[in-house]
């Protein structure tokens, strides 16, 4: 795999960086947080922070929140099925992945939405599993159509089934957690396995603000206990659930995500945690959140830069928008946030391809679209390379005044790395595009749904692994 | 104008202004000249809350300016309970709305602005909180007797809960006895109808012309 680094943009000085990390620390310490969960409490209190076992008022001290840094391990393998789709999340490293949990699909035809099924899960699955610039999926949707309370093991089933990349999922509680590892195990060929190649990463929400919730905690902490890799990704809404400031979102973030951190490293130490943080502003005129504002892009660029300085692994989100189709909004909004997160370095930007409608609905076109928004990115992200090769004084003087360098070897050598040459966008001339149907993006983008729906096919599980997944959905 | 009406006329700028200080210093200036409680809130503040409603709805202000002057207008509300409960008088509702998040659904800004905006149009709320278990709101609606029950739920995995509630009040024969609206990210209008809800709004703006239309007020 490529690599594709960051690095290369920046919003934040490292003075304001260090601003936020102590104005973070004095939250935690003087504001606390809120910890529901009676097993986390007591570790917490064993462990030197002040608890108050009444109200569930936790303040952690600085060294403690330090400590747990130091414990959470500075690179993290993620896994896929096929080990070509492995990812070392570290440093400036990015990768691009699905956007997910939406519960609507959205029709190419009549742009209505519709309830997401099982089958919206299956495909969507195996469409960013043959798209070349998706490094990660999540589950797209969250299928509406199975018993709810476990649609945690099916979803788990679907992706297992339908990619070998790696990917994050939900677990519902302490049960669904063992639930989705064992069944994760059972593909590794053992737990001992999975430990060291991770085929999913969890997902958990934090309650903004400052809460860790019963249900979230407990599965952390026997997430911990199995060394899986924990997402705590804090979504807070810029002044609703938390300061309308992108500093103080910044700081509540972090001294929520930091928090579930102390937690998950005192239950095992070096738990590969994952930084997570997608906050978004609240519209002020309505209440609802908004996705598709530069202000993402912003927090998206500076949490990124807070993650590089803990060391820590990130999760982060760009190519998210408020648009209900996908149209010029969608195709602005998320290019935005996606060119910076990306030369920033956001090593697991999530969101990234998928979802309209302020990540409620899931769309295969805008995937495809976004699929083709990623490869251009990481075109620019990986810059413009200066040797003695690419100066090409050689080759300039063999052609010298006047002449042109298309039958050139040196061209030939470099045409496909210098120049992008994505397939999706219309770079044709006018009389050509008239002649190809006069389509549209989407057109297109739907001609490529149906090819890669139709010609894709994923390497199989062995049959008696399926069994043995199967009888864990139906039990 | 007599004295006590650019009394009231101060009331209703302060809040208008939402200036906290200057209207509870109002409220106990009222309070000394022997203004009855009912007046100092419909004469004086009622007026400048509906104002910055007026306001919101015509977007001069936006929903910081709103849950500001709802908590200026609690605060007041606050002060005034004892004098409150000895007038003989009482402060004109619109009507009473009890409001909740429904079980395993800790979420609760999209309730509280609505909660907010439902203040501010003169209904009076009682908020159950967030994480009601069902018996809660069965038992609130038996002992307080709202003309409307709303149950907010965020989460795909949460509006199921909705439902619960719902065939609960059926079960003990209150159902009839109350209107409800469902709300939250994850509902849509054609859960609200197979629940059999009466009332359903995308947003807190909406929900409040749903409770005005369900009590009859539009």
């Amino acid at each position: 795999m490529t690599e594709y680094r960051g690095g290369k943009f920046s919003v934040l000085s490292s003075d304001q960086i260090y601003d936020i990390h102590m104005a973070t620390l004095e939250v935690l310490e003087k504001t606390g947080v809120l910890v529901k969960e009676e097993n986390a409490l007591k570790l917490l209190g064993d462990s030197g922070a002040v608890v108050d076992y009444e109200t569930k008022r936790v303040h952690i001290s600085q060294y403690l929140v330090e400590e747990a840094i130091q414990r959470a391990p500075k690179s993290i393998k993620l896994c896929g099925r096929d080990p070509k789709n492995n990812l070392r999340v570290e440093g400036n490293r990015s990768y691009f992945g699905l956007g997910g949990s939406g519960i609507y699909m959205l029709d190419p035809d009549t742009y209505q939405r519709r309830t997401a099924t099982l089958q919206d899960l299956v495909d969507s699955t195996r469409l960013a599993d043959s798209l070349e610039n998706i490094d990660f999926l999540m589950g797209l949707i969250i299928p509406q159509d199975v018993d709810q309370s476990i649609w945690d093991r099916y979803s788990a089933l679907i992706k297992l089934q339908n990619t070998t990349k790696h990917c994050f999922t939900g677990a519902l509680g302490e049960e669904g957690a063992r639930d989705v590892i064992k069944m994760a195990s059972h593909v590794a060929g053992g737990e001992r396995e999975l430990e060291k190649n991770p085929l999913f990463s969890f997902i958990l929400c934090t309650v903004s603000p400052l809460t860790h919730d019963a249900r979230n905690t407990e599965t952390a902490m026997e997430l911990a206990r199995h060394k899986a890799p924990i997402i705590f990704a804090c979504e807070s809404i810029s002044g609703g659930t938390a300061p309308v400031t992108l500093g103080g979102t910044l700081v509540l973030q972090n001294a929520e995500v930091l928090s579930a951190n102390v937690i998950a490293q005192l239950t095992n130490p070096g738990t590969p945690v994952i930084y997570g943080a997608v906050s978004s502003p609240m519209d002020m005129r309505n209440g609802s959140i908004v996705m598709g504002v530069p202000e993402v892009a912003l927090l998206g660029v500076a949490v990124t830069q807070l993650a590089q300085y803990y060391g820590i692994p990130l999760y982060s989100m760009a190519g998210i928008s408020d648009s209900k189709i996908p149209d010029a909004q969608a195709a602005y909004e998320k290019s935005l946030q996606q060119v910076l997160v990306g030369l920033t370095g956001g090593n697991l930007i999530h969101n990234a391809a998928g979802m309209l409608d302020k990540m409620i609905t899931g769309s295969l076109e805008q995937m495809v679209i976004d699929d083709e928004i990623i490869e251009m990115v990481k075109r620019i992200m990986r810059g413009i390379e200066i040797n003695t090769d690419t100066l090409a004084t050689d080759v300039i003087d063999k052609v010298g005044p006047g002449g042109n360098f298309l039958g050139e070897k040196h061209t030939r050598k470099h045409y496909q790395s210098e120049h992008d040459l994505s397939t999706l966008s219309d770079r044709l001339t006018r009389e050509a595009w008239e002649k190809k149907g006069s389509k549209d993006v989407v057109q297109r983008a739907k001609e490529v749904v149906s090819q890669r729906l139709e010609n894709h096919t994923v390497k199989p599980l062995d049959r008696d692994i399926v069994a043995l997944l199967e009888k864990m959905v139906t039990k | 104008m007599t004295e006590n009406d650019v009394l009231f006329n101060e009331m209703a700028d302060a809040i208008e202004y939402l200036d906290d200080e200057k209207s509870i210093e109002l409220v106990d200036t009222a309070l000394k000249r022997g203004i009855d409680p009912v007046d100092i809130i419909e004469k004086g503040f009622t007026r400048g809350l509906k104002s910055v409603g007026d306001r919101y709805g015509t977007g001069e202000v936006f929903l910081t300016e709103l849950v500001a002057a709802a908590n200026i207008m609690q605060d007041i509300s606050n002060r005034l309970s004892e004098e409150l409960s000895k007038s003989n008088k009482q402060v004109e509702k619109k009507g009473t709305i009890l409001i909740g998040t429904v079980e395993t659904d800790v979420h609760s800004i999209g309730k509280n602005i609505l909660k907010s905006l439902l203040e501010v149009n003169g209904f009076e709320v009682i908020d159950l909180g967030e994480d009601v278990p069902c018996q809660v709101f069965v038992d609130n609606v038996r002992t307080r007797t709202p003309e409307i029950l709303g149950l907010s739920a965020l989460m795909t995995t949460t509006i199921t809960e909705q439902r619960t509630v719902i065939e609960a009040l059926k079960t003990v024969g209150l159902r009839d006895s109350v209107k409800i609206m469902v709300g939250g990210a994850a509902v849509t209008e054609e859960w609200a109808r197979d629940i059999g809800a009466e009332g359903y709004a995308e947003n807190a703006t909406d929900a409040v012309q749903i409770a005005l239309e369900l009590i009859g007020e539009k």
